[in-house]
């Protein structure tokens, strides 16, 4: 019984040193693995980040907007949306980060008559906005084009949505 | 060295084992990235379907809407799309009711899809009787008698008039209504959406008050079984229909400039109030000092509601 202990310790040792050898061997297909894995992951997180953004600007505009005011800042786009009930406004515009000077992101901005504006991200800290570009097709339709980067692996991507108005008129 | 002799029999068994070792490994990884890809993916596709489903959905309204002959828009069950990713079949369906006792057109874009159906709404309604009632040739209306100052130019020729009001079809408001009457901060913070408000059984039933210093911004036809009171210094913008079962109450220093005002039971005023638009009561009418009133028959025109999810 005690040589066959021994004999598990020692062969799990020399499979591990197997392993090991394996590993340097295919070392190569390892790394385009786990290359490739990062990509796959960067592409999942950009789709998802495109995701929110479009989803939550398509909501306010499509169904709840009036009108909206097309303006430019130095990072993009703002698009200014009255809302229907004509107390609420909203605004989407890229910005930097407050505590990351090199990353931008989408923000959405909401005031009520008489109060300050409510301001969140829609972007997550992960991602940077290197474009946010919005231009009117006609009086109800409008052209989105984001272009959002994955911060930490570079993979960068091109969004671009037609967004038709349902309730409202672009100005 | 002996023990090594008694090892060598079984070194075939090393290879093999670190082998499945290194398949094991990689396999669940694969699948553990595969799985994750799959999610992605199915969650991707589902999106895009609905996107598709929303942009055919808003066209398909915006066409009817936009119909240059919209009496004969009738309902229509169009023909099956393919939606791609995923080939999932959907059925767009146009569906048009007419219910002459509000009177009111109902335009409804249907799509079933597989799991889900996507309904989109757009209300036209009329005033109770129609737009072209006899009874709104004039620019206040009383069924009994107005009481207190008023302007004689807004007097029609030959009051008191014999026209019979109206009725209101309650059912018919509740039916189609699609919010419940706002409350005091639904109208500070959003105001009205362009859209048919009732009460019901639930929060909003009883008498239905809007507070004092309220600014009504939007437009929006608030109809209530029981009485509504304006209260004082209240100021509306929009195109405001109210429409009441009961009897309406408005307060001092109201100030109402596109507004449509329609009771079965009396309508009280208070003083200094300005009103532009229509006023037409099945009761009586009591000014109070200071009233102003212009008369405004665009408020009559068709209500449209805006287009809103079902």
């Amino acid at each position: 019984m005690t040589r066959r202990n021994g004999f598990l310790l020692l062969e799990i040792l020399l499979a591990t040193m197997f392993i090991c050898v394996l590993f340097t061997t295919f070392y190569q297909l390892f790394l385009q693995k786990i290359g490739s894995l990062g990509r796959i992951y960067a592409d999942i997180e950009l789709h998802r980040a495109a995701r929110v953004i479009i989803s939550s600007v398509e909501s306010e505009l499509v169904y709840s907007t009036r009108e909206i005011v097309l303006e430019e800042n130095k990072y993009g786009s703002m698009i200014i949306c009255q809302n229907i009930g004509l107390r609420r406004s909203v605004v989407f515009y890229c910005r930097n980060m407050p505590n990351e000077r090199n990353k931008t992101a989408i923000y959405k901005s909401t005031k009520i008559e008489d109060r300050t504006a409510g301001i969140n991200p829609l972007s997550s800290p992960e991602v940077s906005i290197e474009q946010w570009q919005c231009e009117k097709i006609n009086a109800h339709t409008l052209r989105l084009k984001m272009q959002i980067k994955i911060t930490t692996l570079g993979r960068c991507k091109t969004f671009v949505e037609v967004i038709r108005l349902c309730n409202g008129c672009v100005i | 060295m002996q023990r090594l002799c008694y090892l060598r029999p079984h070194q075939r068994g090393f290879a093999v084992l670190s082998v499945i070792f290194l398949v094991v490994f990689l396999f669940i990884l694969t699948q553990g990235i595969l799985h994750i890809v799959c999610q992605q993916a199915k969650s991707q596709q589902e999106y895009i379907r609905q996107r598709q489903i929303v942009v055919l959905g808003i066209d398909l309204m915006l066409q009817a809407l936009q119909t240059k002959e919209p009496v004969k828009l009738s309902s229509k069950r169009l023909p099956t799309i393919l939606l791609y990713p995923g080939a999932e079949s959907v059925v767009p369906q146009i569906q048009v009711e007419n219910c002459a006792t509000l009177p009111l057109r109902a335009v409804n874009v249907e799509i079933k899809s597989k799991n889900v159906a996507w309904q989109m709404q757009h209300l036209q309604l009329e005033p109770p009787g129609g737009t072209n009632h006899e009874i709104y040739n004039n620019i206040i209306y009383s069924g009994q008698e107005i009481i207190g100052n008023i302007p004689k130019d807004l007097l029609p020729a030959n009051y008191p008039l014999t026209n019979i009001v109206p009725t209101i079809d309650t059912k018919g408001y509740l039916k189609y209504k699609s919010m419940p009457l706002p409350d005091a901060c639904a109208l500070r913070e959003v105001g009205l959406l362009s859209r048919i408000y009732a009460n019901d059984n639930g929060v909003s039933s009883g008498l239905y008050i809007i507070g004092n210093n309220t600014i009504i911004k939007g437009n929006g036809v608030l109809y209530s079984g029981n009485p509504i009171n304006l209260q004082k210094d209240c100021h509306s913008s929009g195109k405001l229909w109210l429409i009441c079962n009961d009897k309406i109450i408005i307060g001092d220093n109201v100030k109402l400039e596109h507004a449509f005002l329609f009771a079965k039971g009396p309508i009280y005023i208070g003083r200094n109030v300005s009103i532009c638009g229509i006023i037409v009561s099945a009761g009586r009418i009591e000014l109070g000092d200071g009233f102003s009133m212009q008369g405004d028959k665009s408020v009559l025109e068709k209500f449209s509601t805006s287009c809103y999810m079902n």
